[in-house]
């Protein structure tokens, strides 16, 4: 055990003062945190917002820029022009 | 036969730089991306409360739509990109297509009747 004194550099941790983590009581579940939930339900209509929005979408600039087509259609057919 | 992404090169990250990444119509607000995810997301939430011993539908519901709605946000933003890519892939092998007509010739098709042998029966 001295020998591994020499070693470990765990030996130069001090224990004073200091007290582990471990709670002993459960987390309450029946007092929800409010604010929780109203930051979560919040950043949820903030982001179907957005969807929606980008959704509703942009026209496109220019059609000629790149062919868009479901991807049910199959291949694209060459353009004529 | 050459790759047709030799021919007119543009590089994905012209995406993430909005040159290209603007022109096409944006997805809908339903698409299979969305979908796939939000369901990973929500069944995330779920396990989450199984795993601390929660009722596992029925807690933390806030949870639940929150997940799901991120994994729906990532989803179309995935089914944005996969457009994108595809219109640029298709964009590229047409180029292609017109600039080397003579690899595209239409063969000349043939009916069935004029392939086919006339026919004895040998009864």
């Amino acid at each position: 055990m001295t020998f591994n004194r020499l070693l470990s550099r765990a030996v130069f941790v001090s224990r004073a003062g200091c007290r582990s983590a471990f709670t002993s009581s459960k987390p309450d579940m029946t007092n929800p945190n409010w604010f929780r939930v109203g930051l979560a339900f919040g950043t949820t209509a903030f982001l179907w917002g957005l969807l929606t929005h980008l959704s509703l979408g942009r026209r496109s600039a220019s059609g000629r820029d790149l062919p868009s087509r479901h991807w049910r259609s199959g291949p694209a057919k060459p353009e004529e022009n | 036969n050459t790759s047709f992404r030799v021919a007119i090169t543009s590089s994905p990250t012209s995406y993430a730089l909005k040159e290209e990444g603007k022109s096409l119509p944006p997805p809908g607000l339903v698409n299979r991306n969305s979908l796939w995810l939000a369901g990973v997301g929500w069944v995330s939430a779920v396990l989450h409360n199984a795993i601390n011993h929660r009722p596992p539908v029925k807690s933390g519901v806030h949870r639940q739509f929150l997940l799901a709605t991120i994994g729906w946000f990532i989803g179309y933003h995935v089914t944005k990109y996969e457009n994108y890519t595809y219109a640029r892939l298709d964009r590229d092998m047409n180029e292609y297509i017109k600039l080397h007509p003579e690899k595209f010739v239409p063969k000349e098709q043939k009916t069935f009747a004029e392939i086919v042998e006339p026919f004895h029966p040998v009864r």
